[in-house]
């Protein structure tokens, strides 16, 4: 593919990054705050760290102000930013058993230890339009907040965590042994300081899905629920809550809690044979930023679906899930195709009108012959 | 609730909270050693079968401050400068070997902190605890 640069029209092109700014601003509704944006679209700022792999709530709403809510623009501006800023640190690794929950629910057993709790969920909600929300305002917050606090019983408490439910199976046998046995791991695989390589190790995949677009998971993984796969799972466990930021503290050397971060984790279980014969559950995992259900679950569809030794459709394809599921990359060369392509058109068109000059002349000496 | 624990509650606290903290190291002989820089920590953490992964990057601000030779450490999330420095100026405070009148305040004042801070977790995880819930299966099940 040959590409020419062009130059020129820089006025034409500022005034039309100008112009998109405007139309952000030229109705006459109030000045949309940045923590406006933070505290009540809170999920698409959350969406938005994840793809972008940079956990800031507070530049993911910049971003979604900047970018006219177009998640897609707001995440690259995100991982733009990271690009500029240097790394001083890795965490201690974290467990979800250290999260502090705030929602935890299981497909698998009613009754689960700890209890299910459903947390700020949307699902029992009946998607019909809250017309009353068209008069928002501080009364109306205050009015629910009085209601809301005013009902809650005296004795509701919480545990600080919560078991795993999937040790109920651990326990039993019933779930496949510890992948880091079978593959160890020298090192943990960094995919922003170095290229993937396929077969990826475990930590490479998990941390190419983690920061993998929402969208685009869902499709694959969607295709292997609908039978373009073999993987129907059942969630073992979905929780949200907040995971320890702990460093080793650089003069000590004890663990020191820089704040927290919050977090969807989700565990499906699918069937499988073991490969000693004895059959177990598989597990698939999915890690990401913020309060973002359908990416965790989707993920976790997908590690266990390109665990599957014998790929048989896309979305069981290591390479083609991983390097199909970055929303920046595929929306940058979706992106590139409104850039100048003349010299590659004019060559298209140049072959095009020789084929059928071709054509024609085939059709010439065709009709030559078939009248001799 | 050792020195880390007490430096971690300014982590949760507003703007004008770590302002009236920071006041109080008012003509305390601090020296800043590293001013508050923003970088990223990458967030390592454990699947299910204990494999180590980088989840993604976290933004934060570091800063380190001296007090009589000993060195304090503080990151908050974020941009978030003041608050860095408020939490390394604490951590040299409080890991002084020697008694001081701002260790004194310094506690005081945190322990307050901790109080406010209890008292909007227990509040969030009442609302939290309100959504435990109890399926029935269906006649029939």
């Amino acid at each position: 593919m040959g590409y020419v640069a062009v130059k020129g029209g820089n006025e034409a092109i500022e005034n039309a990054c100008r112009l998109f700014a405007y139309e952000r601003i030229k109705g006459n509704s109030p000045v949309l705050g940045v923590d406006q944006i933070r505290e009540q679209f809170y999920l698409t700022v959350d969406r938005v760290m994840g793809e972008g792999a940079l956990y800031a709530p507070e530049l993911a709403a910049l971003a979604l102000k900047q970018s006219a809510g177009d998640t897609l623009e707001a995440s690259f501006m995100v991982r733009a930013f990271r690009a500029t800023q240097q790394r001083l640190g890795y965490s201690l690794p974290v467990g979800a058993e250290k999260m502090r929950v705030v929602r935890r629910i299981s497909s698998a057993f009613k009754d689960i230890p700890g209890g299910q709790i459903l947390g700020a969920t949307s699902d029992y909600t009946l998607r019909l339009l809250d017309f009353d929300l068209l008069k928002d305002d501080a009364a109306r917050r205050n009015a629910f907040r009085e209601r809301i606090f005013g009902s809650l019983p005296a004795d509701a408490e919480i545990p600080a965590t919560f078991p795993k439910v999937i040790a109920i199976l651990r326990r039993e046998g019933l779930l496949e042994e510890s992948i880091a046995a079978s593959h160890p791991e020298e090192e943990v695989f960094d995919i922003t300081r170095r290229s993937l390589i396929f077969p990826a190790p475990r930590s490479a995949r998990l941390q190419a899905l983690a920061r993998g677009e929402t969208g685009g998971m869902l499709t694959l993984a969607y295709s292997s629920m609908r039978g373009y796969g073999n993987i129907h799972p059942t969630l073992g466990e979905l929780r949200i809550g907040y995971l320890p930021l702990t460093m080793p503290h650089p003069v000590t050397g004890e663990p020191y809690v820089a704040g927290e971060v919050k977090v969807t984790e989700a565990e499906v279980l699918a069937r499988f044979q073991g490969n000693d014969g004895m059959p177990r559950f598989s597990l698939g995992y999915g890690l990401c930023f913020g309060q973002n259900e359908i990416k965790a679950i989707a993920m976790a569809i997908l590690d266990r679906c390109t665990r599957t030794e014998k790929p048989s459709c896309p979305a069981e394809d290591q390479e083609f899930v991983l390097y199909h599921i970055d929303g920046i990359e595929a929306m940058g060369f979706c992106n590139h195709w409104k850039l100048p392509h003349y010299v590659d058109f004019l060559s298209d068109l140049d072959r095009l009108r020789k084929a059928q000059d071709l054509a024609r002349a085939g059709k010439v000496q065709e009709d030559a012959h078939a009248d001799a | 609730m050792n020195c880390a624990d007490m430096t971690a509650l300014i982590d949760a606290m507003d703007e004008e909270n770590v302002e009236d903290l920071l006041a109080l190291f008012a003509g305390v002989e601090l020296t800043i050693r590293c001013p508050p820089r923003s970088g990223l920590v990458m967030l390592t953490v454990k699947d299910s079968f204990e494999t180590d992964f980088h989840l993604g990057e976290v933004l934060v601000t570091e800063a380190r401050v001296l007090f009589r030779g000993c060195e304090g450490f503080g990151m908050a999330m974020g941009e978030a400068p003041r608050k860095a420095l408020a939490r390394a100026a604490a951590d040299a405070v409080l890991r002084c070997p020697e008694p001081t009148a701002i260790q004194e305040n310094l506690v005081a004042r945190l322990k307050q902190e901790a109080v406010t801070l209890n008292r909007r977790l227990a509040e969030s995880a009442a609302l939290i605890a309100s959504t435990k819930v109890n399926f029935d299966l269906m006649s029939g099940a």
